[in-house]
């Protein structure tokens, strides 16, 4: 029955490319992530951009299970599956026994080799990298700034090609220390536009009391500054032993 | 998986039919149930449904792998009500529905009531307001 498969491929694919991040106050806030979309999480140093992606990775897992690739730039895999285990109430063990469909690589440092390994894996559903600064390109470019938009375009390509999610972590420039206003903005994902271009959703994380010590507030301040497909807003989290609750 | 009556289908982009021009994604329609027809496979269910509002008719297709769930959900719909229905528009070419006759000995076209088709991700009961 070829024409009632065909009829029912084009129905379920639709209807299964719909997932939250499992957090119901970001959930509500920026809706359901259809696959061919691009997230960035941006944040300065210490505000625990990585375990916010380690969290939502391990959501994705639990509830849906899709491929993952996860690309750690900035920690040793040893390091991200004891994190991830932490997280997920799962032994190390069981994380490297493949209880979950994650693979994890840690010397993907070109963005030449992740497009191999993604032609390589047709599979994955999710691609993580931790953080998108450390992952180089050619070397033919006369300025980083145009190495970096190449990357971010390519990047673009493989979403959209292998219909995937990608999660980015993303430094964010000096110049919100320089500010009153310490909450990050998206001029501060750097000197050029790119990544703010190809995200379709941006995400900022900030802790007040980083900054201003006598603070009361120990939430962590998820600021959603940019959403193709719904609203923006502020909203907030708990963090707790490495594990961020609603 | 088709989802079930009791999910939540967003309001804020209900269409008429009468609105509806070319292929569309994630469209939310409320209109009333005139005709029901669902055909069995080995694995599969496909029912073809019609709908009108005041501006238009339009036919659907709700298929799914051949569940309990969804065999409930079927038996659930009823002529007359009123549904909220969410889902894709697109053209269903001549050369579908000459393969589908060929396999199934079928003919869509006695079954659909316009060109278009609503390819539906979900339903609920709207209660005709």
């Amino acid at each position: 029955m070829a024409t009632i498969e065909k009829l029912k491929d084009i129905v379920l694919e639709n209807d299964s490319a719909s997932y939250n991040l499992g957090y119901k106050n970001i959930d509500n806030l920026i809706g359901e992530i259809k696959s061919n979309t691009i997230i960035t999480i941006g944040a300065r140093p210490g505000m625990g951009k990585t375990s916010f992606l380690n969290n939502v990775i391990i959501n994705l897992l639990n509830n849906y299970n899709l491929p993952t690739l996860y690309i750690s730039l900035d920690s040793s895999k040893e390091k991200l599956i004891s994190d991830l285990a932490s997280i997920s109430n799962k032994s190390v063990k069981e994380l490297q026994n493949n209880d979950y469909n994650l693979y994890i690589s840690a010397n993907c440092f070109n963005i030449s080799d992740l497009e191999k390994l993604l032609e390589e894996n047709e599979d994955i559903k999710v691609l993580a990298i931790d953080y998108i600064q450390l992952l180089s390109g050619k070397n033919t470019f006369t300025s980083m700034a145009d190495s970096y938009s190449d990357i971010l375009s390519r990047l673009k390509v493989m979403a959209e090609k292998y219909k995937l999610i990608i999660l980015l972590t993303s430094q964010l420039s000096r110049n919100v220390e320089l500010r009153m206003d310490k909450e990050p903005q998206i001029k501060d994902l750097g000197k050029t536009s790119a990544l703010e271009e190809i995200s379709d959703i941006i995400m900022f994380l900030y802790h007040e009391d980083y900054y201003i010590k006598e603070s009361k507030n120990k939430l962590t301040e998820v600021i959603v500054a940019k959403n193709r497909y719904g609203k923006t807003g502020i909203t907030y989290l708990n963090y707790k032993e490495n594990k961020y609750i609603d | 998986m088709i989802k079930k009556k009791d999910n939540n289908i967003d309001t804020n982009y209900i269409s008429n039919i009468g609105d509806i021009y070319g292929n569309v994604k994630d469209v939310t329609l409320k209109a009333k149930l005139i005709t029901i027809r669902v055909f069995e496979f080995t694995d599969t269910i496909m029912c073809i449904l019609n709908f009108y509002d005041n501006t238009g008719k339009i036919s659907s297709f709700l298929i799914n792998d051949k569940d309990a769930d969804f065999k409930n959900l079927i038996k659930s719909l009823t002529v007359d009500n009123t549904y909220l229905v969410k889902g894709n528009i697109t053209d269903i070419d001549e050369d579908y529905i000459s393969d589908f006759k060929k396999e199934t000995n079928a003919n869509l076209e006695d079954y659909l009531i316009s060109g278009k088709v609503f390819l539906i991700k979900a339903i609920k009961e709207s209660g005709g307001e």
